[in-house]
């Protein structure tokens, strides 16, 4: 167990800049999850972290050493892949060992870790077999097998519930997080699927462009995004913004200004009527989702709007549907920069 | 209708390919097994010579073709043997390892390098012949095993193959491989290798052949029977007039066998890998 820090680190492939200037500290013990949308450079960063990138300037600390020009096996890591990565001649004991055996770890001892960790995953009755006769989620498992048997300070996983169906995932999703209970290691943890940051992390790290756009615990980044990047990326559907042209009379008392953009969750808004709402909406068609509708809208500017509702939306005379939120559930960003205004 | 037409005219297409191909090698088969030269000679102009009858069936030629002292068969055989064996598995680990450093190593000149291998494919032996003698006369190899193995262990075509293979397996594997400690070797020896089977197949098989049938070159390295290889000996035996047709045809079942053998041997893999290239 150990924690990661990395100093203005920079990654390049020739012209383009994949990672620029991240600084960050991951505590022992915590588990990070990088996300952002694709190409936003959080596998690299992962792989810069693992050594199978060279980073092009900044350091890499794991512990107390400065890893950079460490190769992956001196780093203390172990890596969960999105394909798995599983050796494919190999059972999945000789999947598992595979490390094991390269550190020339005594016969007695690999044994008993390979046991300790197959029992620990469930995959006893399946050490003989080859990958190609498991499913995807135990496939999953024995990647992970490979990972923990080794007893590394740092886990790296890039993406590794992707490949699975939605069912296998959350099951996979809820294994991770006791693994991490239980074995109280540091976490680093790619994906694009916010539900799996929310629910796993105990630190987010949200990445576009090669940039961090903002680092802070999962309701913090709900809560109180330092953005309109993060506040449209965290949360699904994603937080409606409204220019002061979109809002009521009372919904513009709500703004300081008109350079003041006004941020209200789907989740959070609900109908009202002309005299209390804060926007007038044009709607447009909504989906039944059983317990709830995702109501569809065109706000005055053209935007598309979404707000998830309990009970069906019926407009006013004047055509409109009028929706509102309780005031702390509001949220102001520059129009311009996008930055959050207090 | 057209559907049934069409099947008989492709079933009559393939019998007749099948045919062609087999002709030759049941005229051999049959010829070695009869005893009687006459016969044979007789035999020859009609269809007879493709058949054999149970009761004829004698195997005095190949007991002459063994125990011919002035061409020592088993010899022939045992230095073809030695030859194939030696420049296929050494050409397996040498020709896969080139690849593999091609394909997954980063180096400097590593595109040129590629470049240089593929072109190399198209030069054909006989171009080389001549001053790969001249290098070999140098050395004082000539009429040994080694200059009809050395020359060939790097092969040109063998290197493109598991190169392309090699392209093809996910960087997932040798990174996983590498964060749980392996070296570059250790990702080569222990996984690039095992999992290129139908790679090694193919190429085993092909160079095989290549190298088990080659004629040219023997000829130009090999004098006495020490080192001399079966096909040249096969065409020695042949040359000789008047040719027995029965211990000829024995003879060249004999040649023929141990590539069979092989290619039998690797055929699962040997067609998996075909069809895995024209799939992909």
């Amino acid at each position: 167990m150990a924690n990661v820090r990395l100093t203005n680190l920079n990654k390049n492939y020739g012209s383009v800049e994949v990672l620029k200037n991240i600084d960050l500290e991951i505590k022992s013990g915590e588990f990070c999850v990088f996300v952002g949308p694709s190409g936003c450079g959080k596998s690299t960063l992962l792989r810069s972290i693992a050594g199978l990138e060279d980073v092009t300037s900044g350091d890499v600390h794991i512990g107390d050493d400065r890893v950079n020009d460490m190769r992956p096996k001196d780093r203390g890591i172990s890596m969960v892949f999105q394909s798995y990565a599983l050796f494919p001649h190999k059972t999945v004991y000789e999947n598992i060992a595979y490390g094991l055996r390269i550190a020339k770890v005594p016969k007695k001892e690999l044994e008993e870790k390979v046991a300790e960790a197959a029992r620990a995953l469930k995959l006893e009755p399946l050490l003989q077999r080859k990958p190609a006769n498991l499913s995807g989620g135990q496939r999953q498992r024995v990647a992970i097998g490979r990972s923990i048997v080794r007893n590394p300070r740092v886990f790296l996983f890039d993406e590794p519930l992707s490949n699975l169906d939605a069912a296998l995932r959350v099951t996979m999703r809820t294994e991770i997080g006791q693994l991490h209970s239980r074995l109280d290691a540091t976490m680093i943890y790619v994906t694009h699927d916010q539900v799996e940051a929310m629910t796993l992390a105990d630190k987010i790290v949200v990445l576009r462009d090669g940039i961090i756009e903002q680092v802070g615990t999962p309701v913090d980044l709900y809560e109180r995004p330092d953005n309109t990047f993060v506040a449209q990326f965290i949360g699904s559907p994603k937080m409606n913004l409204f220019t002061s042209e979109d809002l009521t009379e009372k919904g513009k008392k709500c703004l300081p200004d008109a350079d003041t953009l006004l941020g209200m969750r789907p989740e959070h808004m609900r109908v009202s009527d002309m005299k209390n709402g804060l926007v007038a909406l044009t709607p447009t068609h909504s989906e039944n989702l059983g317990e709830y509708f995702l109501a569809y809208f065109e706000s005055a500017t053209g935007e598309e709007v979404i707000a998830k509702l309990y009970e069906k939306s019926v407009p006013d005379a004047d055509g409109k549907v009028y929706l509102e939120t309780i005031k702390s559930r509001l949220h102001r960003f520059n129009k311009e920069t996008g930055l959050r205004v207090a | 209708m057209n559907n049934g037409f069409a099947s008989v005219a492709r079933l009559t297409l393939a019998v007749f390919i099948l045919v062609v191909v087999l002709a030759p090698i049941m005229l051999m088969f049959a010829t070695s097994l009869k005893g009687d030269e006459q016969q044979i000679l007789i035999d020859f102009g009609t269809w007879r010579a493709f058949w054999v009858s149970p009761g004829d069936i004698s195997l005095e030629n190949y007991r002459q073709v063994l125990s011919d002292v002035q061409a020592p068969l088993l010899r022939f055989l045992l230095n073809s043997a030695v030859i194939t064996a030696s420049v296929v598995v050494v050409g397996i680990f040498v020709n896969s390892a080139v690849a593999f450093s091609l394909s997954r190593l980063e180096f400097k000149g590593r595109g040129l390098l590629l470049a240089v291998f593929v072109s190399l494919i198209i030069i054909p032996m006989e171009a080389l012949a001549v001053p790969l003698l001249l290098m070999m006369n140098r050395v004082g190899w000539l009429d040994t095993y080694q200059v009809q193995i050395v020359p060939f262990i790097a092969h040109p075509f063998s290197i493109f193959l598991f190169y392309q293979f090699f392209t093809k397996l996910p960087r997932d594997l040798d990174d996983a491989a590498y964060v749980e400690g392996a070296s570059p070797w250790q990702v080569y020896w222990g996984l690039a290798l095992p999992l290129s089977l139908p790679v090694i197949a193919t190429v085993a098989i092909l160079q095989s052949l290549e190298i088990w049938n080659s004629y040219l070159w023997p000829l130009m390295v090999t004098r006495g029977v020490e080192a001399r290889p079966v096909s040249l000996a096969l065409a020695q035996f042949f040359g000789t007039p008047p040719p027995i047709w029965g211990d000829v045809m024995a003879f060249s079942v004999l040649m023929s066998l141990p590539v069979l053998l092989v290619y039998l041997g690797f055929q699962r893999w040997f067609i998996q890998s075909a069809v895995n290239a024209a799939i992909k």
